[in-house]
């Protein structure tokens, strides 16, 4: 089992805890962070290749125009 | 007493859940976020952040399975975190040109509704994820 699982499974097990203890809020943020981590799986190897970049040279304004070519474009397919 | 026994239950919570999620940040691609050695770099980091996580949006709406009440949230997530995403290159380039204190203020403050707006996104592409799998 991986270490991710078992913390989506750890947080959603102390989210319940603080439900049921009445901390509503609390167990809110605990179950945003579970869900963050899930999602954080599918977009993994997207920021481990940013990470790089970053490691390996300075960001120029083409990389800036680059990321917002792409969020412009799959922001309009998914308003479509 | 109560009080006092939920104040101790928050803080043994935390201190047994704080070092999983440490440890999986550690190798679920977060990195990018170790690397980003000042406010324009995080903001950089954020807009691919969202970048990939609105193409997964993006590919979960072309499904034909994912429900529409799912897509509808997904779209309304990204209605709101889009304009506020697109705010941080203005303000990184601001924040270049003079390396004032005011202006990385601006970046700092935009940065922390960016990561706000992504984590809405994250919940309903994570619901619109959950109903296609239904």
């Amino acid at each position: 089992m991986s270490n991710a699982l078992l913390a989506m499974i750890g947080l959603r097990a102390a989210a319940l805890g603080l439900t049921l203890s009445g901390q509503g809020r609390a167990a809110d943020s605990l179950y945003l962070l579970a869900d963050a981590i899930a999602a954080g799986r599918a977009t993994d190897e997207h920021l481990r290749a940013v990470a790089e970049k970053l490691a390996q040279r300075e960001l120029t304004d083409e990389d800036w125009d680059d990321v917002t070519a792409r969020i412009e474009a799959d922001s309009a397919r998914l308003q479509e | 007493m109560k009080k006092i026994f939920r104040v101790l239950l928050i803080a043994m919570l935390f201190c047994v859940c704080a070092p999983v999620v440490v440890g999986v940040q550690g190798c679920t691609g977060t990195a990018a976020y170790r690397e980003a050695e000042n406010p324009a770099e995080l903001a950089y980091v954020l807009a691919e952040h969202y970048a990939a996580l609105v193409k997964q949006a993006a590919d979960l709406r072309q499904r034909p399975t994912t429900p529409a009440n799912a897509i509808a949230a997904m779209q309304r997530a990204d209605q709101i975190a889009k304009p506020i995403i697109l705010q941080l290159r203005p303000l990184r380039d601001a924040y270049i040109a003079t390396k004032s204190a005011q202006t990385e203020a601006e970046l700092q403050a935009a940065a922390d509704r960016a990561v706000i707006a992504i984590a809405d996104l994250v919940r309903t592409i994570n619901a619109a994820t959950r109903g296609t799998q239904q």
